[in-house]
């Protein structure tokens, strides 16, 4: 059996991600805000697709944990469309937004500092396709 | 967003020796993720480092740039939205 550490081991090295179509994107930004673009890859110049890491899924339900989790499904499953400025501040889903987003940036800045302190002209090249996949869609 | 690839090896570059950081980058990339609105006119936003983001190509609505030029004083600063 799979402990749960072993678990997100296996989500980091798998590299899979999750991908929220344009219109799912949207609804979300006007449900919870434009922090909701912050949790993944943004596809701003193309599809306008949100690509998340699954690892980073995995790592935002744990730091929210159990509970938060839970009530974020419930919130994320009900038909409401828009929150009220006052029903933020206790939204289950926008302390799993925050933590994505977070962890996200920590990521995005993970990759530029390899990109500063690489010698190897090859990786530097390989990171800053990446980066500028992040800033600017292609 | 296409930009013109001097504008990209630019930031490329600026990155690379480090007089833009990271912080600088994940700032930038935050606010080109609250889709900001950014006016008709030329416009720029300065991010407080040394990183500062002009619209002076036309068809271009963003992009990134130290020692390319002054923002002109006739330019719209673009506030930052979050």
């Amino acid at each position: 059996m799979l402990t749960f550490i072993g678990f997100l081991e296996e989500l980091e090295r798998s590299h899979q991600t999750v991908v929220i179509p344009k219109d799912e994107v949207e609804r979300l930004v006007r449900r919870f805000g434009p922090a909701v673009r912050q949790m993944g890859l943004w596809r701003h110049s193309t599809d306008g697709s949100l690509e998340l890491s699954t690892s980073n899924i995995a790592a935002a339900a744990r730091l929210v944990g159990d509970s938060v989790l839970t009530a974020a499904i419930e919130e994320l499953k009900s038909p409401t469309e828009f929150l009220g400025v006052f029903d933020r501040s206790g939204c289950a889903t926008l302390q799993l937004v925050e933590q994505l987003g977070r962890l996200n940036r920590e990521h995005f800045e993970r990759r530029v500092q390899r990109f500063q302190d690489t010698r190897d002209p090859v990786e530097a090249d390989r990171l800053w396709n990446e980066i500028s996949l992040e800033l600017f869609g292609a | 967003m296409a930009l013109p690839p001097a504008i990209r090896e630019h930031l490329r570059v600026r990155t690379r020796e480090r007089e833009l950081s990271k912080s600088d980058l994940a700032a930038l990339l935050a606010w080109i993720k609250t889709d900001p609105e950014v006016p008709d006119g030329p416009w720029w936003k300065d991010f407080g480092s040394k990183l500062l983001w002009p619209s002076w190509i036309r068809g271009v609505s963003r992009h990134s740039a130290r020692g390319l030029a002054e923002a002109p004083r006739r330019q719209t600063r673009v506030s930052t939205p979050d």
